[in-house]
């Protein structure tokens, strides 16, 4: 086990290394100097020279990924253009109400997905499987804004369940916190879940189809031990992964809820920085969520060799 | 009993391809027809017809300065539909290309698969964005961009069919026979792995209406007054509460298209790969 952890986040290194190059690349690669781009058409030659001076666009590019990279280490992600204050703070200070909502929409994915999921194999070509079908069908049809704007114009303007936009911080009660992210993290999570409900369905199925599941059936074991003992843990395999995965994208797909929710989370500084263009913000925050994904995919492995010995057996 | 249950799935699932390709046949006809319907256009204003909710003037009512709503989602169509299938083309031929070569020569592989890990290690939304906030907006830019994003996919899936395929006999006796990695490749890989291929390019045309459509609503993507689907859900977001149809409808043409193009997909992958179904 330790060995494959070991070798597992060996092979983490070079996909950092091109990662944080394709990143870099993005901003410093595109036609036109990056200074002359976010100060615009009208500026002086003296305040470009001085950004450039600043942003450090006149040293050769090797040196200045070199230097951005050394200064990732460091814990230094570089400067924002408008915002006073080291970007770990600024990021950190928008990672929290994004950290909520991915959580909360989580459950509400993974719980109702996996549930789902199970009760439709379990009764497959009954009415409820029909309907997780349905479900599962459009909830990959329909993007997240659309749900959003749906719920928001349904639950929070002609039924006055929930607010229309905004956000409370934790400190404010968990109550007033969990009531404004609810509509958010419903239909952030609503496609997640119809994803959930799909995988957990077709890979429950396909363990109740195998032969030591009839075997128990003939052996006479309970139908809800044979749910609950045999067909489940066999069946967490690809669920977890698709969880997994799930978490990833749901810390992206935030950007999209969190701009029509007007709700001050990661999504929002990016949106906000794409108008100011400011470029560093951007850099850094893809640089960020990269990184946690790395890590998430990461764990993830690791599970899977913990729970699925074949896994660690085979790397060697 | 199992016969006729077989039967059953069958025909539920050639149902799913039928339906689909009908949904996909309809919209690309509407596509092409639309300058015959609304040969005015899309940006033709009746400032006295301000947010008017469906009527029999305006089938689905006007927006904020009084377009017509149906006339600029059919014209929107063209835009939001177009994305979709050019970058459905661009990342299909190279991923395919990506594909065959990093399939076959493993020194390729290590590097081109380590490109692609990296790249898909970026959530796609946010990949596309960045990837637009440093190129400016626009249609051409909106497909560059979310092709980027979606070719290691189809690089990654036709790898693997490529892996596989090679292990046949008939390849190594191809090579035997002294067959260069071209022929091998282009003549009797390709054709093998195209099945697979396609599925997943047809996930891919969806995905990216859905993926332009967040980009537009963002306002990083195609730029107003030019409709796409999802830069009339943009501007109508502001005046919702007041005109519900220039939201909801909008809305509507997204889900039916994504619905249509996933069912299709669905379909294929029953008919082609009944495995992995």
């Amino acid at each position: 086990m330790k060995k494959y952890i070991f070798k597992r986040i060996l092979t983490m290194i070079p996909v950092f290394f091109i990662t944080s190059i394709i990143i870099f690349s993005i901003i410093h690669l595109t036609p036109g100097d990056p200074a002359r781009v976010i100060l615009g058409d009208n500026a002086v030659e003296s305040e470009v020279l001085a950004l450039q001076e600043k942003m450090g666009l006149n040293k050769p590019l090797p040196l200045q990924y070199v230097n951005w990279l050394t200064g990732i280490f460091k814990g230094n992600l570089g400067e924002s253009l408008f915002i006073d204050q080291p970007m770990t703070e600024i990021i950190w200070t928008h990672m929290k109400p994004t950290v909520s909502l991915t959580i909360y929409a989580l459950l509400i994915a993974a719980g109702m997905g996996i549930t789902c999921g199970i009760l439709a194999a379990r009764y497959k070509g009954g009415i409820l499987d029909r309907i997780v079908t349905l479900i599962s069908l459009c909830g990959i049809s329909v993007p997240n804004f659309i749900v959003a704007l749906l719920l928001m114009l349904l639950l929070a303007f002609s039924v006055h369940l929930f607010p229309v936009a905004g956000y409370k911080p934790m400190s404010e009660g968990i109550g007033i916190h969990v009531w404004y992210l609810t509509l958010p993290a419903l239909s952030l999570g609503f496609i997640h879940m119809a994803l959930i409900m799909r995988m957990t369905r077709s890979s429950v199925l396909e363990v109740l189809n195998s032969d030591y599941i009839k075997m128990a059936r003939a052996k006479g074991v309970s139908e809800f031990a044979i749910m609950t003992k045999h067909a489940l843990k066999n069946a967490l395999l690809p669920i977890i992964t698709v969880i997994g995965q799930t978490a990833v994208t749901l810390l992206a797909g935030a950007v999209v809820s969190e701009a029509i929710f007007n709700i001050p989370g990661i999504g929002q500084l990016v949106v906000t920085s794409i108008g100011r263009r400011d470029y560093m913000v951007i850099q850094a925050v893809v640089l960020v969520i990269a990184l946690i994904n790395m890590f998430m995919m990461l764990i993830l492995d690791i599970l899977y060799a913990a729970i699925d010995p074949r896994i660690r057996l085979d790397s060697r | 009993m199992k016969m006729g249950y077989l039967r059953v799935q069958r025909i539920l699932k050639n149902r799913r391809i039928i339906i689909g390709s009908i949904l996909v046949f309809l919209i690309i006809l509407f596509t092409l027809l639309t300058p015959f319907i609304f040969p005015e256009g899309p940006h033709v204003m009746e400032v006295t017809e301000r947010l008017k909710a469906p009527s029999k003037a305006h089938f689905l009512g006007t927006d904020s300065v009084g377009r017509d709503l149906l006339c600029r989602l059919l014209y929107g169509s063209r835009v939001s539909v177009g994305v979709g299938a050019a970058v459905a083309v661009i990342t299909m031929v190279f991923g395919l290309i990506i594909g065959l070569y990093a399939g076959y020569y493993k020194a390729v592989d290590n590097i081109v698969m380590r490109i692609c890990d990296s790249l898909k290690s970026i959530p796609s939304i946010l990949l596309a964005i960045a990837l637009l906030a440093i190129m400016g907006s626009g249609i051409g830019n909106v497909i560059i961009s979310v092709s980027i994003v979606y070719t290691p996919d189809v690089a990654r899936i036709a790898r693997a069919a490529v892996l596989t395929a090679r292990e046949q006999t008939y390849i190594e006796a191809l090579e035997a026979l002294g067959a260069g990695a071209n022929r091998i490749l282009w003549l009797n890989i390709a054709p093998n792995i195209l099945s697979s291929v396609i599925i997943q390019v047809s996930f891919i045309f969806a995905t990216a209406i859905v993926t332009e459509a967040s980009l537009s609503f963002l306002g990083v993507g195609v730029p107003v007054p030019e409709p796409s689907w999802g830069n009339i859900v943009y501007e109508g977001r502001a005046v919702m509460f007041q005109a519900w149809w220039l939201v909801v409808y909008p809305s509507i043409f997204i889900a039916v298209t994504v619905f249509g193009l996933n069912l299709l997909g669905d379909g294929l992958r029953d008919l082609f790969d009944p495995q992995n179904s």
